[in-house]
């Protein structure tokens, strides 16, 4: 089949298309990156890093207390019997114990200072991210995956963990330990330190070669994840779909792929880089042993004492065991770099639509707006446009109905007013200002609208009615919805106005949701209002009801409607033909009903349904 | 599995070696050919145990991967079975939390059992039996320290699972933010909400920091207690071996062995108190996953096939329906008949009931009381009697909003009928008016469309899903709003070419049209009033305006006069 080939092809053009969004390489070097961000932490991670410094302290009292046990608490008598030093054995068990107990209580503090430094900042770094996130433009969202972009906040961010907090009070203690252990035993004899050296090279080949082996790995690793999770978000989301035309197997079918793809590449890369710590682990086996023959010779000469001997023998894990360790620091280093990059990518993704330096300021908004000569296409490099050359003024306070065939670009042409995307060519004007050059958050506080995708948040109503006006009481904005005459309506709900409606508002129907975006749009009072089919899930009855009350709403502000239903579209002051981008006829019902165009074409079509 | 024992006989035997290695050294200490001889084999055993290891890893690895894989596929297996009720009450955010980091954390878990658990039980049993074989004496501190080490720890992981659980489910509403801030986006930003909703996700991950701290805290205070007790055991080893060396049972060598058998065995319990914090995630994760696994789908289907191509009838009778949190029913004693070949159009107001109903037919839901039923060969059948994949292939329901993957465009077409060929594509998307979207299209059928494909408008989508349903060659169709973004010709354009398919393609349709707008009703032979969850009036839209107020009320047919008489 050629769905199986596909993927192989596809997982590069998602993180390519990211590169491409962000202007960026996705590999570039994370570290100045990061360390910055583990400045509102550095106490805990100094604390951390004191922590894992006495604890390498306490580690070489144990050596210490075998070798003075062997060497000083057992005497040996000269027919080969021993007499016991009970005193020096007591002092060792003593500082045994306390040891131990040093030993694991200053890991916890160890752990606790590192572990909430790493909530802390990683929280923080989510934050940070879906707050970037959120200021990107629409068009960012229409081009990538939304799984992919909850998967950075969720999953990436998590991985840097062992990267950024776990990884320098670990990567000092290994250090230390390994350099304290050296130097002890060059101190014991230098003999026995370097028959121990010599496996050092062989150690560092090794991590080389594993570092070379593993970096390209994780990567792929890492995107094989992204994509099935990516298919598991969309097949939770179209769930209903997938039942009802019976795709269930077919779908497991495409899943299993994926997942199986996940499963190959993270088994490639563990046969790649999994010999590495039983590689060192034979290391560490051959330094004891080498450290036997020539600490025994020495022994034999008479250079140092058995105890210090066995004591070295610890030494031996407390010297390789370090390195063995920052096999293992090593593959975090890589699975979170992976990660940081593509966050990073996300944070260095610009919105395209920016707000000028110096935003003309729009304080008072009479409601004139005129589209001028404005080419866009969703392309950005131009092909295809949606909108080509299109002209349209509209006076404030009149009443605007845009009519034309789906997929012409009416609802392209509204989200262009309120600059969620952007003009190719041409210009959108608000009273004369270019909307490019007015701050967006100040244009969209004028130019309200009410779009096809109806989106609530989980919450109450009331919750999402207030999303408009902050600082409204309850009474105000029931007040709006009995003023819009779907008062009735929201009190029916199981709860009223206390209903909760669910993620996106899915526990509404459309129609509900369709009525409480509309109460959310005229509580926001804009100067400028659109209606991209605010209405058409909304039964007739109903929509007659608020129909009134939405001439009401229109009254002293611009309005600009797009509609299906031509009663509606009827009472406006002007009626626009939108047809392939472009303004193809306007003018009142009856003027276009004369002229015979488009419009009346439409119009018959409707009344001839009505004979029928 | 068998792999794993050899590996530790072969890891037995090589500590036994080296304790002897050692001896051999202290005996024969002027010879240092003795001790490179046991430095080779020492280092040739640790190779082969290395080999044998990475070998043991890599499958261990690959079975558990396979493992997680069919958990995985389980998982999205449920999910698609599960009735659409249970995909409303737990929402998208939980399902996909459950997937990603449940199985996860469970990932986590099973690669430490092999690492750790497997690995660190053979360990203890080595390293307590080493150190009995030298002396029971020396042996009998560990084996009780570490006994009681494990067991505290144990009763730990009780208490560590339950803060874990309200760190899940703190985190699932940070996860439902980020999925509303995503879906949302428009709307976010057309109200400028962006700093609101920052702040909001703020909030819940703030509560979520707060209960991870809370589980840190403890698990940082608490588990050193039992690895404290663990290592006490080498204390015992050191205390009891000096002596028992002094009694002469035991030589230096011995001694220093037993030693470094016992750091063995601290470190690697020490390992496992780590473990133990995984494991204790893990069961919260296998918890909540296996709750979803658990959850059984109440619609299940019947084991009559549905022939193709036939219309059907369907009739309901006394039906009813509560809502999912309780509360008045959203259908009640609900009755009325679809004859086969027949379009019926279904009105009523916002929130009657008319989608939950057009869910029954499917069974996409299921109603609490009545009976649905289909006429075939002239005989009713309870749509339960069904399979529900013939049910749902001869029954299809195309919502308002139609889902479209992102995949191509053939693809998403093909969901309806796999073996569909590129002809029956085009002809489905002729039938629809859906020809000039495809014309928009740069790459044809092949355009990528959906999520991250190409952004369609409302109408666009609609008629593409409407393409869909046909492609399935539907003997039900039920159109819930499914043309609301269409355009009055369009939709006539569209219907008329539905209402012709048996002319056409010899495929009879019967028709259920949920409609709001005027333009789809008067496409109908009849016309269905639902109010108060049952079906008040039915007629053509003439007799139905005659004689009908809540009719004309609901299609605002008197005020439609009205206003054209005042022009």
């Amino acid at each position: 089949m050629a769905n199986d080939r596909a993927p192989a092809l596809r997982v590069m053009s998602d993180i390519e298309l990211e590169e491409m969004l962000a202007q960026q390489k996705l590999q570039r070097g994370m570290f100045w990156r990061l360390l910055p961000l583990l400045r509102p932490v550095k106490h805990f991670v100094a604390g951390a890093i004191i922590a894992e410094i006495v604890l390498v302290g306490l580690v070489f009292l144990r050596p210490y207390m075998i070798e003075q046990v062997i060497d000083h608490g057992l005497v040996k008598g000269l027919a080969g019997s021993y007499s016991l030093n009970t005193h020096i054995i007591l002092w060792a068990l003593a500082g045994m114990t306390i040891s131990w107990a040093g030993r694991f209580g200053l890991a916890g503090v160890s752990q606790f200072l590192s572990g909430s430094a790493a909530i802390r900042v990683l929280n923080g770094l989510r934050v940070s991210v879906f707050n970037h996130v959120q200021h990107l433009s629409v068009g960012y969202f229409d081009r990538t995956k939304s799984g992919r972009i909850v998967s950075r906040i969720d999953r990436d961010v998590d991985s840097l963990e062992p990267l950024m907090i776990q990884g320098p009070p670990e990567l000092l203690s290994a250090l230390l330990r390994s350099v304290v252990a050296g130097v002890l035993l060059w101190l014991t004899s230098p003999v026995l330190f370097l028959s121990l050296a010599s496996v050092i090279p062989l150690l560092f080949g090794a991590t080389w070669l594993f570092k070379y082996l593993a970096q390209s790995n994780y990567a792929r690793v890492a995107e094989n994840r992204a994509r099935f999770t990516a298919h598991l978000v969309e097949t939770v989301a179209g769930v209903r779909l997938i039942k009802q035309a019976v795709q269930e197997e077919n779908n497991r079918a495409r899943y299993r792929v994926l997942i199986q793809d996940f499963i190959n590449a993270l088994i490639r890369n563990t046969l790649m880089s999994g010999w590495f710590s039983h590689f060192t682990g034979v290391l560490t086996t051959l330094g004891m042993m080498l450290l036997i023959v020539f600490g025994g010779r020495e022994v034999a000469l008479g250079h140092i004492s058995f105890g210090q001997m066995a004591a070295s023998m610890f030494y031996v894990f407390m010297f390789l065991g370090p390195l063995q360790e920052l096999g293992d620091l090593f593959e975090r280093y890589i699975n979170g770099v992976a990660s940081a990059q593509r966050i990073f990518l996300l944070l260095d993704t610009q919105p395209e639509i920016r707000d000028a330096e110096h935003p003309t300021p729009l304080q008072q908004v009479r409601g004139d707006v005129e589209f001028r000569d404005v080419v866009f296409s969703y392309h950005p490099d131009g092909e295809n446009p949606v909108i080509r050359n299109l002209n349209l003024k509209v006076e404030a306070g009149e009443v605007l109905a845009i009519v034309g065939p789906t997929g012409h670009g009416k609802s392209t042409l509204v989200q262009l007013l309120t600059r969620f995307y952007e003009v190719q060519g041409g210009a959108v004007l608000v009273d004369g200002k270019d909307v490019k050059s007015v701050a967006q958050h100040e244009l969209r506080h004028h130019v309200g609208v009410v779009l096809q995708d109806n989106v609530l948040f989980s919450g109450t109503i009331i919750d999402n009615l207030r999303l408009a006006r902050p600082h409204a009481n309850e009474h105000e904005l029931i007040a709006a919805a009995e003023a819009l005459g779907v008062h009735d309506i929201i009190s029916r709900l199981p709860h009223g106005y206390q209903t909760e409606v669910g993620a996106l508002g899915s526990h509404l129907s459309h129609g509900q949701r369709q009525l409480v975006c509309l109460v959310r749009a005229y509580l926001a009072d804009p100067a400028i209002l659109i209606l991209d089919e605010a209405t058409s899930a909304v039964d007739i009855q109903t929509e007659r009801k608020i129909q009134h009350a939405l001439r009401r709403l229109c009254e002293g502000r611009t309005a600009i409607i797009i509609a299906h239903r031509l009663a509606t579209i009827r009472d406006a002051d002007r009626i626009a033909v939108i047809r392939d981008g472009q303004v193809v006829e306007q003018g009142a019902h009856d003027t276009l009903m004369r002229q015979g165009g488009h419009y009346a074409a439409l119009y018959h079509a409707y009344e001839a349904g009505q004979e029928f | 599995m068998l792999a794993w024992q050899q590996g530790m006989i072969a890891r037995a035997v090589h500590d036994v070696e080296q304790g002897v290695a050692v001896v051999a050294d202290a005996a024969g200490n002027l010879d240092a050919s003795v001790a490179w001889h046991w430095l080779l084999v020492v280092v040739g055993i640790a190779a082969g145990r290395a080999l044998l290891m990475y070998f043991v890893g890599w499958l261990s690895l690959v079975i558990q991967q396979d493992l997680l894989g069919y958990l995985r596929e389980m998982i999205l297996v449920q999910v698609q079975r599960l009735d659409l009720a249970y995909h409303w009450l737990h929402g998208a955010g939980e399902i996909v939390t459950r997937t990603t980091r449940d199985a996860d954390k469970l990932r986590d878990a099973l690669i430490s059992f092999w690492r750790q658990v497997v690995d660190t039980s053979f360990i203890v049993i080595a390293a307590v039996g080493f150190l009995f074989w030298y002396h029971p004496l020396l042996g009998i501190g560990p084996l009780l320290l570490t006994t009681l080490g494990f067991y505290i720890l144990f009763r730990q992981t009780d208490h560590l699972v339950q803060l874990d659980r309200a760190v899940g489910q703190a985190f699932d509403s940070v996860n439902q933010d980020l999925t509303e801030g995503v879906s949302g986006v428009r709307v976010i930003k057309a109200f400028s909400l962006e700093s609101t909703r920052v702040a909001q996700f703020e909030r819940h991950v703030r509560f979520f920091v707060g209960q991870a701290l809370e589980a840190l805290r403890y698990s940082a205070s608490r588990i050193p207690i039992p690895q404290f007790v663990v290592g006490l055991g080498q204390v015992w080893v050191l205390g009891v071996g000096a002596y028992l060396v002094y009694t002469r049972h035991l030589n230096y060598g011995e001694l220093v062995a037993s030693l470094l058998m016992a750091t063995t065995l601290v470190f690697r319990v020490e390992g496992v108190g780590r473990v133990m914090q995984v494991f204790a995630d893990a069961r919260s994760s296998a918890a909540r996953i296996w709750e979803l696994l658990d959850a059984l789908p109440e619609i299940k289907g019947g084991t009559l096939d549905i022939p193709q191509g036939k219309a059907l009838g369907v009739r309901l009778q006394q039906v009813g329906v509560e809502p999912p949190g309780g509360g008045n029913p959203v259908l009640d004693q609900c009755s009325f008949e679809l004859k086969p070949g027949e379009v019926v159009a279904l009105v009523g107001a916002t929130g009657s009931g008319k989608s939950t109903l057009a869910s029954l037919l499917p069974r996409l839901a299921d109603a609490k009381a009545g009976k649905i039923e289909l006429r075939w060969d002239d005989e009713w059948h309870d749509v339960r009697d069904f399979t529900l994949d013939a049910l749902r292939r001869a029954i299809h329901v195309v919502p308002q909003e139609g889902f479209l993957f992102s995949d191509s465009l053939a693809s998403n077409l093909r969901l309806a009928g796999q073996g569909a060929t590129d002809e029956e594509l085009l002809w489905a998307l002729r039938m629809t008016s859906a020809e000039e979207v495809l014309a928009r299209l740069e790459s044809g059928l092949e355009t990528r469309i959906g999520d991250r494909g190409i952004t369609l408008s409302g109408g666009q989508r609609q008629r593409i899903c409407l393409a869909r349903a046909l492609i399935g060659k539907p003997s039900i169709l039920v159109l819930d709003d499914a043309t609301s973004a269409l355009d009055a010709v369009t939709e006539r354009t569209v219907l008329n070419n539905i209402r012709r398919l048996p002319e056409d393609k010899g495929q009879a349709v019967s028709v259920l049209m949920i409609a709001s707008k005027l333009s789809t009703i008067l496409l109908a032979d009849r016309v269905l009033v639902l109010s108060g969850g049952r079906i008040i009036a039915e007629g053509t839209h003439a007799s139905l305006v005659a004689s009908s107020a809540e009719y004309r009320e609901l299609m605002g047919v008197q005020e439609l006069t009205e206003v054209e008489d005042g022009q």
